[in-house]
């Protein structure tokens, strides 16, 4: 609402309203949707992210473990052959020395000192079971088995180490691959969670959308597209509540169209027969102010059922009708009243019952902010139209002006605060604008613009 | 304007009192009845040429009389008060009729009033604006020395644009006027309207027909 006020880059301190849009603009406020989206994003992105480290580690750990076994099981053998040859004697120091590829192979003394040796590396451990040793550069599974001579006496250990790196450098790269591959599966499977979360939450933000330009005045109901789950509860939920709200506006609608049908035939006859008395008795002040009490009574009225029966919803009757004659009868029966009106051309397309009602609002709540003696009235032509109704009463505080055109919203005690709110609505209704301006003590000045007649018709067809 | 013979058909008595007095102070001859019954018998007898109708009556329902009445050629203003009879007025208002909502001035009514009889008076002999004649019964329309007949459907749109001079009647409106329910083809109107002006840039007379952009067409 306050949107509007002051937003027409007035001086400072000086407010300005605007009536021309239909009706204050909602705030196009972000409910912030896209917080619950990053949010449930997150969630399904760090899921997969930990789905795919459980499974790297725990394929990891698998094949770690079977290649540990396979290899202790191939030490094992090759062990226990060693072992067998030895025993039976057929093996010597020249196949000790030979060395097979990735194989190192030691006898130790029951003393501790390698008496046979493949090469000259590092002495091989004792290990009973095969166990994981480091000989410079290489890793090796290390295991051994008890010498016996063919004799059956056992004079030391024979040792065996296994060149293990190559196999340990294969299962890294197996899991640098997995760790790759994985992340690239969350990757995608992430990026498609977002796209899913996304669709699934457009319909909400279409609902809050649809919610928060909802016209208080005649709300319509959301329309939902989408699967038949929680969100389309929330549509349904939503309709409901807006149909309960336009059910209670019909039914007062229709209440105060009942009042007005019981009101209409009396108020008429007053003001109509207050209206002869004072003709026919022009020079008594008590008339008179009967007979403005009971227009003014009828002005009111008019304008109650204008905006209750939803009469400016109908498009209106446009005749040729000039502003300027309008403002003259408007005024004839506000004494007092200044007006200036220029040369030029002031004739618009207007329904002429309307347009008097919009410049009797104006020159009214001008009348009754400031009195009669303080109220000016301009009307100057050309290919716009334009009135001013302008006034040095007491003026309004920027509040109070963005609030001006407000339905149901008076200035000042009494006043039923429609009269404005109709004015702009027809106003509109012809295509034009009407603009207020007012600060605190230094008056308030309203101005409608129209477009002038010539402007609206089409340029005549060439001679034939 | 010629006195005319008003017929005022309103169930609330000292409303009928207050309008029959207004407008018999404006030198009209007025007969105020309370019912739709009353009003049809009345409206029957002839010599009528304006009725002000109530559409809220005791008896029969206002809008009913009106048909009677529109058939009948009578020109009516209708008085309403409830808002949904705006809507259902709206497809009558198309045919002759104009509306005033209560409450309403006196002097707004009598306006009405008269712009109705002003039409009313103008439709019956020939009419003439701004150079132009158009003799309407037998559809001939001049301009100094030159004539032409125009077809049936071309006078009855020239009639009314030349009858209502500055009003605005949209494309919708006139097919309404001119066709009834039945209605024509979407560019029928805008072919008339072309011909029309034709006809009478060929009769040498200034065309007086204004195209009112978005809204229709009027004539200044």
């Amino acid at each position: 609402m306050s949107g509007e006020a002051g937003g027409g880059g007035a001086d400072a301190g000086t407010g300005v309203a605007d009536g021309a849009r239909g009706r204050p603009a909602v705030a196009t406020a972000r409910t912030r949707p896209r917080h619950l989206r990053a949010r449930l994003g997150l969630i399904v992105l760090g899921s997969l992210l930990v789905a795919v480290a459980g499974t790297v580690v725990l394929v990891d750990q698998l094949f770690g473990r079977a290649q540990r076994g396979s290899l202790e099981d191939l030490l094992a053998r090759d062990l226990q052959r060693v072992q067998a040859l030895v025993a039976a004697g057929t093996l010597g120091a020249d196949f000790v020395e030979q060395g097979a590829g990735g194989v190192r192979l030691q006898f130790v003394s029951n003393a501790g000192a390698v008496l046979l040796a493949a090469d000259a590396g590092d002495p091989i451990p004792l290990a009973a079971a095969p166990v994981r040793s480091l000989s410079g550069e290489r890793a090796e599974l290390v295991g051994s088995a008890a010498w016996r001579l063919p004799s059956g006496l056992e004079i030391g250990t024979i040792r065996m180490a296994l060149d293990v790196t190559q196999a340990e450098a294969g299962r890294a790269t197996l899991r640098v691959n997995l760790l790759f591959a994985g992340s690239l599966l969350a990757l995608v499977a992430g990026a498609l969670a977002w796209g899913l979360v996304s669709g699934a939450l457009r319909p909400l933000a279409d609902l809050a959308r649809q919610a928060a330009a909802v016209d208080p005045a005649r709300p319509r109901l959301a329309r939902y597209r989408g699967p038949d789950d929680e969100v389309a509860e929330l549509a349904r939920a939503l309709n409901v509540a807006l149909e309960a709200i336009a059910e209670r506006q019909q039914a007062e609608r229709d209440a105060l169209a009942e009042v007005a049908h019981e009101l209409a035939a009396p108020l008429t006859v007053v003001a109509g027969e207050l209206r002869q008395l004072a003709t026919a008795r022009p020079d008594d002040p008590r008339v008179r102010a009967a007979r403005e009490a009971a227009d003014e009574l009828l002005h009111t009225s008019q304008d109650l059922l204008t905006l209750a029966r939803g009469e400016l919803d109908r498009a209106p009757d446009l005749s040729v009708v000039d502003l300027a004659e309008v403002a003259r009868g408007v005024i004839g029966a506000y004494p007092g009243v200044a007006l200036a009106a220029d040369r030029a051309d002031a004739r618009v397309f207007a329904q002429p019952d309307r347009l008097r009602q919009v410049v009797r609002n104006l020159v009214r709540n001008a009348v009754q902010a400031a009195g009669a003696e303080r109220v000016r009235v301009a009307v100057a032509g050309g290919p716009e139209v334009r009135l001013r109704v302008e006034d040095d009463g007491p003026g309004m505080t920027p509040e109070a002006l963005a609030r001006v055109f407000d339905r149901y919203v008076s200035g000042r005690a009494g006043g039923a605060g429609v009269g404005l709110t109709v004015a702009r609505r027809i106003v509109a209704s012809f295509d034009g604008r009407i603009e207020a301006r007012s600060e605190p003590g230094r008056g308030t000045a309203f101005e409608v613009t129209l477009p002038g007649w010539s402007s609206q018709v089409e340029a005549e067809p060439a001679e034939a | 304007m010629p006195p005319a013979h008003v017929l005022v058909v309103e169930d609330d008595a000292r409303l009928r009192g207050l309008v029959r007095e207004a407008l018999e102070a404006t030198g009209h001859r007025v007969t105020a009845v309370g019912t739709g019954s009353d009003a049809l018998l009345r409206a029957l007898g002839g010599g009528i040429d304006l009725v002000l109708l109530d559409l809220n009556l005791p008896d029969v329902d206002g809008i009913e009389v009106a048909r009677r009445l529109v058939d009948g050629e009578v020109p009516i203003v209708m008085l309403t008060a409830r808002g949904d009879v705006a809507s259902r007025v709206e497809g009558l208002y198309a045919g002759a009729a104009d509306y005033v909502t209560k409450p309403f001035e006196l002097q707004e009514l009598l306006a009405r009033v008269h712009v109705r009889l002003r039409e009313r008076g103008a439709g019956e002999a020939a009419i003439e604006y701004a150079g132009l004649r158009l003799q309407s019964d037998v559809r001939t329309l001049s301009a100094g020395d030159a004539q032409v007949t125009l077809p049936e459907r071309e006078a009855e749109l020239l009639r009314l644009l030349l009858t209502h001079p500055g009003r605005v009647f949209s494309r919708e409106d006139l097919e309404a006027r001119l066709y009834g329910d039945d209605l024509p083809d979407s560019n029928t109107i805008e072919v008339f309207v072309y011909q029309l002006r034709r006809r009478i840039r060929a009769l040498g007379a200034p065309d007086p027909i204004r195209t009112v952009r978005g809204k229709g067409y009027t004539v200044l």
